[in-house]
């Protein structure tokens, strides 16, 4: 088709806006590729935290995963916080399988009872293993590959300048979470094992 | 006529009223109203159709694009969205993201993409072809679709309704044309019918004066005639009042009765054509009876004429009114001398024709002329009344029409046989009758009344009164005459002292003549009654009653021979 004109302008602008703040962030001293988790540009601690609140909706938890206590939909954050607000301002307002979504800080404590995603950060502690405590519970553990823990079901990775990440869907598995085939299509890499 | 047949006649009434060609433009215009609502609910429903086929698409398109929108992958994004590129008919598709921003999409021209997901979710039910579908994963809606396609080209449309176009139009166009002919067909037969009323009206104007002619025809023959014989009946009188020579004298009356005589047989005539003349039938020798002619047709028929009889003795005997015979002889003997204007031999010849299987027997008599001939296309009108040749004043148009009317009321036939130039034949055939014939008792003489018979005429019209009343007194009668029935009957009353009552038939009064002599018969069986009259219907009735009757004009001679014999029958005669 000949005729089809994509709305270039809109779309341009768009990506400009993005491209705009990732030099941004280049500019500002920080290395994209690799390095500490605060080397992380802002821009896509946004993504990550955006990409964070939606795994949600392509993952099914199993039943007991909800207490009937706790009325929340709680995603955990351990070790180093890299979103600040912005996880809490991507949250708010909104609700998975109609409970609404919270977001617990637990720092370095591994107290992750009732937390649906557990997003492990950084930590200069020696003994930081926030997955270990997880074993054989139904919750979706996500880390930044370049600036985590390893073991997370999830993992954000760096691809082209984009955020992308890759799943191990053995493990959400064996913990009882079913992750969506279309999340698992977008995924860079797999591991059904 | 039935109920039902009045009904299907006025329902075919109706539908003839209905059939004109503005119902026939409704229909037709109905017609293409009806074709163009069914095509229009077609449109609706292939539109509401395509709706459910793109929010269909649109939903698949949101499934499939829910992972790339909430995660960013514009490859992914574009490549969902371009696979709809291969259908034509979408001619826009974009996705927006949770925020309701642009992610992706593509529009073909003259199309264009709303900015946003609001703009579009605003724009979608207004151009109904156009769905907003959101995109959810589980409960949580990531984004939103916009999908909007175009129904079938307008090309493509109009060539799926040709079909229907062309059969809805052509049967409008039929409607009209079948209407336009069938009303001009009505017009046309409306017109026949006003034509065919003129020519009958025509027809009937023609017939009545046609009539008008013939009567006129026929008054300036008998006119003619009667002027002629008046003539010679007044001249004559004339001259014998001037007179005193016998011989001179007796050749006036034998003029004047010679004109007379010939009145009569004009009226009768007529009145045989007219067919009201009661024939008066009785067995006769036709060789006598035409041999007895040869004096009358010489005289009629001049000088120049030579007649030829060939007549066999064994001629069979024929019932027939022999002065109806004589005449119709007369009146073909007249028209053949009227063909040889210079002259020349009328043949008359008698045969027996003995009868087979289905024809009796029959007597022919046969009058050859060696004339002028009649055309072949005029043979069939001589017989026609009034139809003549001759001038006006020559002749009535009568003769031959007597011939026919003769022979048809004696059960005989009438042949005409002519070559032009050479001359005609016209042949008389009558029934064969088993009787004797009846020895001719003409009586040259009056009969004289035998002693002094008292007969009461009862008469209305002095002339005539006066005349019979001569009549009877010079046959040596007595007579005594009164005005109508009602009179003789109060006479009769009195004493009946009569022989006879002689009786005319239409009269002023209660009684007439016929009922006179049924109540004579009635009250004095013995008396004679004999009526008579001029008018051939009354002739009829008397003659079905029995009566005797004298028909006016009637002879001295033919008064004596009734009277004698109406007397020998009530036996007063002798007396």
């Amino acid at each position: 088709m000949h005729d089809l004109i994509p709305p270039l302008c809109k779309r341009r602008a768009r990506r400009l806006r993005w491209a705009a703040l990732l030099s941004l962030s280049v500019l500002a001293g920080r290395a994209p590729a690799a390095g500490p988790a605060n080397s992380l540009s802002t821009l896509e601690r946004a993504i990550q935290a955006n990409f964070l609140f939606k795994f949600a909706p392509f993952v099914e938890w199993p039943p007991g995963a909800f207490s009937a206590t706790d009325r929340n939909f709680i995603i955990c954050v351990v070790g180093e916080d890299p979103f600040g607000t912005l996880l809490t301002d991507v949250v708010r307002g909104q609700k998975m399988v109609g409970r609404p979504v919270v977001v617990r800080r637990t720092g370095n404590e591994s107290g992750n009872t009732g937390c649906h995603i557990l997003f492990a950060g950084a930590s200069t502690d020696p003994g930081y293993a926030p997955f270990s405590t997880t074993e054989g519970q139904p919750i979706l553990t996500v880390a930044d590959k370049s600036a985590g823990p390893t073991g997370a079901m999830i993992e954000f990775v760096r691809q082209s300048g984009r955020v992308r990440f890759q799943i191990n869907d053995g493990a959400a598995r064996a913990h009882g979470l079913r992750i969506s085939s279309k999340l698992l299509g977008l995924a860079i890499a797999v591991d059904r094992k | 006529m039935t109920q039902a047949s009045q009904s299907r006649l006025s329902l075919g009434n109706v539908i003839a009223q209905m059939a004109t060609p503005l119902s026939a433009v409704l229909i037709a215009l109905m017609l293409l109203a009806a074709g163009l609502a069914a095509t229009f609910q077609l449109e609706q429903l292939a539109r509401i159709e395509k709706l459910r086929q793109t929010t269909a698409q649109a939903q698949i398109l949101a499934s499939g694009i829910a992972a790339p929108l909430a995660f960013d992958d514009d490859v992914a994004l574009q490549e969902y969205l371009n696979a709809l590129k291969a259908d034509p008919q979408i001619v826009a598709v974009a996705a927006y993201d949770g925020k309701g921003d642009f992610a992706g999409g593509f529009a073909r021209p003259p199309a264009r993409l709303p900015e946003g997901a609001e703009a579009a979710r605003r724009e979608a039910p207004s151009s109904a072809l156009a769905v907003t579908v959101p995109v959810k994963q589980g409960s949580t809606q990531l984004g939103s679709v916009y999908l909007m396609s175009t129904l079938d080209s307008l090309s493509r449309r109009l060539t799926r309704y040709l079909g229907i176009a062309v059969i809805v139009i052509a049967a409008s166009v039929l409607i009209v044309m079948l209407t336009a002919s069938y009303s001009s067909l009505r017009r046309a037969h409306q017109t026949l019918q006003a034509e065919i009323a003129g020519r009958q009206q025509a027809e009937e104007a023609l017939r009545q004066s046609q009539k008008m002619e013939a009567m006129g025809q026929l008054t300036g023959g008998v006119a003619h005639d009667f002027n002629n014989l008046l003539m010679v009946a007044s001249g004559g009188l004339d001259l014998m009042e001037r007179t005193s020579d016998p011989v001179r004298l007796e050749k006036l009356k034998a003029g004047i009765r010679q004109a007379v005589d010939r009145g009569a047989k004009l009226t009768r005539q007529l009145l045989a054509f007219s067919r009201r003349t009661p024939l008066n039938p009785e067995v006769i020798d036709l060789r006598e009876r035409i041999r007895g002619m040869d004096a009358l047709l010489e005289r009629s028929l001049g000088e120049s004429i030579e007649v030829a009889m060939h007549l066999p003795a064994d001629l069979w005997p024929v019932e027939v009114d022999a002065s109806e015979l004589e005449v119709a002889i007369l009146n073909i003997a007249l028209n053949a001398r009227d063909a040889m204007p210079r002259g020349g031999t009328i043949v008359i010849e008698g045969a027996n024709l003995p009868g087979n299987g289905d024809r009796p027997d029959q007597v022919q008599i046969a009058v050859t002329d060696s004339g002028a001939g009649i055309a072949p296309d005029l043979v069939n009108k001589i017989f026609e009344p009034f139809y003549t040749t001759k001038e006006v004043g020559q002749g009535t148009g009568l003769g031959l029409s007597q011939v026919y009317g003769f022979v048809r009321a004696s059960d005989g036939k009438v042949l005409v046989d002519s070559i032009v130039g050479r001359g005609t034949t016209i042949t008389l055939r009558l029934p064969r009758s088993l009787l004797p014939a009846k020895v001719s008792d003409r009586l040259t003489e009056p009969v004289a009344a035998f002693g002094k018979p008292r007969i009461l005429l009862v008469e209305d019209d002095d002339t005539v009164a006066d005349t019979v009343g001569g009549m009877l007194m010079a046959l040596g009668y007595e007579a005594e005459r009164v005005d109508n029935g009602d009179e003789a009957l109060r006479r009769l009353e009195g004493n009946v002292d009569f022989s006879l009552i002689l009786s005319d038939m239409i009269m002023p009064g209660e009684v007439s003549g016929m009922e006179l002599a049924l109540k004579i018969r009635q009250l004095w069986p013995h008396l004679g009654t004999m009526l008579m009259t001029g008018y051939s219907a009354a002739a009829a009735s008397a003659a079905k009653e029995g009566i005797p009757l004298l028909a006016k004009p009637f002879t001295i001679q033919d008064l004596s021979v009734q009277l004698m014999t109406a007397l020998d029958q009530s036996g007063q005669g002798s007396a």
